[in-house]
């Protein structure tokens, strides 16, 4: 008797440990909230999709605009475009892809918005009408001129025409999660796992795992034993904590590569009394560039890297990294000269400083906390008198949106893959359609007029000169203070290679083993 | 009877209202879930569409009517994150919580309740101190602390057990052990403090006057009498285990409602957050009623009018 119950425990024990050789099992430290691709613009969501669905445009693992279902295009005038679809690609259920399908997908963004937390409209709202004159080509017409439409497309998934009518709802209980992507969809259940399994036809190539099992594992330390105790074979998002230990560990292997996620101070640049930050007369100082330059030659960017960070990021002179679309090489990153900065401040009027209260959120970014600890003690030896507040972000976002703040920090992704992502939302001028990020008021008709021309202009010469230019002046003016990018990371069983993404999506397809 | 029901249900229903109305000022106060959800690249038009979608623009009372409308409905709203009814995505997740809290509960019994009628009845012994000092670990240690130090010997160094997620027996071990620590403790120290006092009761040296063996006297007896208090305390606790595993949960990543609960607060899904805590007084005002009728049971003196 006792023997059989020590043997059936054994059983259960040793069938749920060990994985079989083509099974993969990934921790993931933010979760989809949805399997419908059309459903949330978050990447925890998207990334997920690119597991399973395509897009017309993909992005590669530096965020570069890649043939997807679509394999050219190009503009025929300022307002038109005429994309070739992939031919020979089948969906998940055998049902060969046209491009009647990619018009259906590209509509259904709207009903997918109904109910949604932040949909994905905004990369759909410049298309007139979508035509599609036969199965291989797909005719799109735009209000204006789009030069940004490949970008916006490599956002937007690719379902089959026939499930364009059904809801987000219908999906998320399992209807119609059909791509033609890598993987198939088996199942999932929301913040616990989604299961996939191999999609042998798949037109870029069949991956090699038969079943991929993502699981969610926001908590850190339950994610980094999970892949210590071998339940998961690869976890993202490796605490800056663990990082060293994880390293030193022979059976794993920690991966990681610079991302397209800055970090970036807002100072109010729109109030002449500002809540948080006065001078001795009262007014904001904030006001003056030279006290924002002194500021920034405040900042150890290094510092911050190697100590807080554990070494993980990069130094950030604007808002996005060398590589992509809109990096100006005329700007180069601030030094570390405190010196200089005294010298800025006191020639701004304020040689004994002035008083400032630093707010952050403390549970949204990696070390959050304690970058903007550090920041703040970086301040004061320039004799600025600072105090830090940091909050949870259900607390600190709603009050940054309301300007209660006067100095604070953020983070930004640039997720299209080129500067306009970043340039729009946190340093337009605020207005009902732009700046709408933009929680410091920066306001310069000088780089609206560059970037707006920037975002009509379809010539990609053209255009990103002129996006360089926007990013001059911004960053002349310190409209933000860029501080660091952050990185992505991964920890892997020592078998495995990740190939790392600067969006930090972690695709099962990018997984292999080393033998 | 019937008459006390209603009296129980009434009350239940006041604390219901009371409860959301404090919940849903609490969190408008927080901050507005649209700062959180709504991606930093959406223009302020898609912003105010996210918010009017959501009922979010009108005046606070406005917007408790309309939920109180709604809720007598038996409509407890969408979550702003899943779009899904909120009490589908709770009750998708009590069973993972069920399983764990009632196998935690079933540990601390078998295991306390032995051991804490060992310590009523040989109060001098060296196991019962053995038991006793045990029992103080169990009540002091923090679970999350245990619950990491489970974690790094069972899960990572010897590897018998996985480190988190719900699946098989195997799962379980952890978490469930983990909840228990503390309750095993707690019924150890009731049961055994029930015990001695009922053993110095006229009742006891009645029955063994009357020649009843000690096994009788214990079992059927001193037991049931000190069953009153630790029906009481374990009632409530198991509500507690249902509604507040937090902690354990998030260690293990168990996939439970605590944990549900925990991400809602954090991106303000008010009707989530809502939904949770008025399943929750329910629960609670269900177990409470429970534990009412099990005294009666236990002891015939208790009548309700």
């Amino acid at each position: 008797m006792w023997k059989r119950l020590f043997l059936a425990i054994a059983l259960v024990l040793c069938t749920s440990v060990a994985g079989h050789a083509a099974d993969l099992r990934i921790g993931l430290s933010s979760f989809t909230t949805s399997v419908d691709p059309l459903f949330y613009v978050g990447g925890n969501n998207i990334s997920m999709m690119r597991n399973m669905f395509d897009c017309l445009m993909n992005q590669d693992e530096k965020q570069q605009i890649k043939p997807g279902l679509a394999v050219s295009w190009k503009p025929l005038d300022d307002t038109t475009w005429e994309l070739k679809m992939r031919t020979g690609v089948t969906f998940h259920d055998g049902s060969a892809f046209t491009s009647e399908d990619a018009a259906a997908s590209i509509k259904r963004v709207a009903l997918a918005s109904v109910n949604s937390p932040s949909s994905l409209m905004a990369y759909v709202q410049d298309i007139e009408s979508v035509e599609t004159p036969d199965a291989e080509t797909l005719i799109i017409k735009t209000k204006k001129p789009t030069p940004l439409l490949p970008n916006n497309l490599s956002r937007i998934s690719i379902l089959p025409a026939e499930c364009a009518e059904l809801t987000t709802n219908d999906l998320n209980a399992g209807k119609g999660v059909i791509g033609t992507g890598p993987f198939k969809f088996v199942s999932w259940a929301p913040d616990e796992h989604v299961t996939l399994a191999k999609n042998p036809d798949y037109w870029g190539g069949a991956p090699e795992w038969d079943t991929v099992v993502y699981r969610s594992l926001k908590s850190n330390s339950a994610r980094v034993a999970a892949i210590l105790a071998g339940d998961v074979d690869v976890i993202e998002n490796v605490p800056s904590a663990d990082n060293e230990q994880l390293r030193k560990n022979s059976k794993l292997r920690v991966i990681s590569t610079p991302s397209n996620r800055v970090m970036y101070l807002h100072m109010d640049q729109d109030r002449e009394v500002s809540p948080h930050a006065a001078g001795p007369d009262g007014k904001n100082p904030l006001l003056n560039p030279k006290v924002r330059r002194a500021i920034s030659l405040s900042i150890n960017r290094q510092a911050l890297i190697d100590r807080v960070m554990d070494g993980q990021g990069g130094l950030a002179g604007q808002l996005v990294p060398e590589g992509y679309f809109g990096y100006s090489p005329d700007i180069k990153v601030d030094p570390y000269d405190p010196d200089q900065a005294k010298k800025l401040l006191a020639e701004a009027g304020y040689p004994n400083g002035f008083t400032l209260t630093s707010h952050a959120s403390n549970d949204r970014y990696p070390n959050d906390a304690k970058v903007a600890q550090a920041v703040g003690q970086m301040l004061s030896r320039i004799g600025i008198k600072v105090s830090v507040e940091t909050l949870p972000g259900s607390v600190y976002f709603s009050r940054a949106s309301k300007l209660e703040f006067s100095f604070i920090m953020g983070g930004a992704a640039v997720e299209t893959g080129e500067a306009t992502g970043v340039l729009g939302p946190l340093l337009a001028t605020y207005s009902q359609t732009t700046g709408q990020g933009n929680r410091g008021r920066y306001s310069n008709p000088a780089f609206d007029n560059a970037l707006q021309t920037a975002l009509v202009t379809v010539d990609d010469a053209a255009r990103e000169k002129l996006l360089q230019q926007a990013m001059n002046i911004a960053m002349d003016d310190l409209g933000v203070i860029p501080l660091f990018f952050l990185s992505h990371n991964w920890a892997v069983r020592a078998d495995l290679d990740i190939q790392p993404r600067t969006d930090g999506y972690t695709l099962a397809k990018f997984i292999t083993t080393t033998k | 009877m019937i008459a006390y029901l209603i009296r129980r249900f009434w009350q239940t229903f006041i604390t219901l209202l009371i409860m959301s109305l404090l919940v849903f000022v609490g969190v408008y106060h927080i901050g507005n879930p649209a700062d959180i959800l709504v991606s930093a690249q959406a223009t302020p038009e898609e912003y105010e569409m996210f918010i009017r979608n959501m009922g979010l623009d009108k005046p606070m009372w406005e917007q408790y009517v309309t939920f109180l409308g709604n809720l007598f409905q038996g409509d407890l709203g969408n979550s702003f994150v899943y779009n899904e009814p909120a009490v589908d995505l709770i009750f998708r997740r009590l069973p993972a919580t069920l399983e764990l809290t009632f196998a935690a509960m079933g540990i601390a019994l078998v295991f306390g309740l032995p051991l804490g009628i060992y310590a009523g009845l040989k109060p001098k012994s060296g196991l019962t101190r053995c038991i006793m000092t045990g029992s103080i670990l169990g009540f002091s240690l923090p679970t999350f602390w245990i619950g990491l130090m489970m974690v790094m010997v069972f899960a990572v160094w010897l590897g018998w057990f996985p480190a988190s997620g719900r699946g098989g027996l195997s799962h379980l071990v952890l978490p469930a052990i983990n909840l228990a620590l503390f309750k095993v403790s707690l019924v150890i120290r009731l049961t055994r403090a029930g015990v001695l006092e009922n053993m110095l009761m006229d009742y006891v040296r009645f029955a063994r006057a009357k020649g009843l063996s000690e096994t009788r006297v214990v079992v059927v007896h001193v037991l049931k009498n000190t069953l009153i208090p630790l029906v009481t305390v374990l009632g409530l606790e198991l509500g507690n285990l249902i509604a507040f595993a937090v902690v354990t949960e998030t260690i293990f990543a168990w996939p439970g409602m605590g944990k549900l609960i925990i991400d809602s607060i954090t991106v303000l899904d008010r009707p989530v957050i809502l939904a949770y805590l008025l399943i929750v007084v329910v629960m609670f005002s269900l177990i409470n009623l429970v534990v009412d009728i099990l005294y009666s049971v236990i002891d015939p003196r208790v009548r309700y009018e």
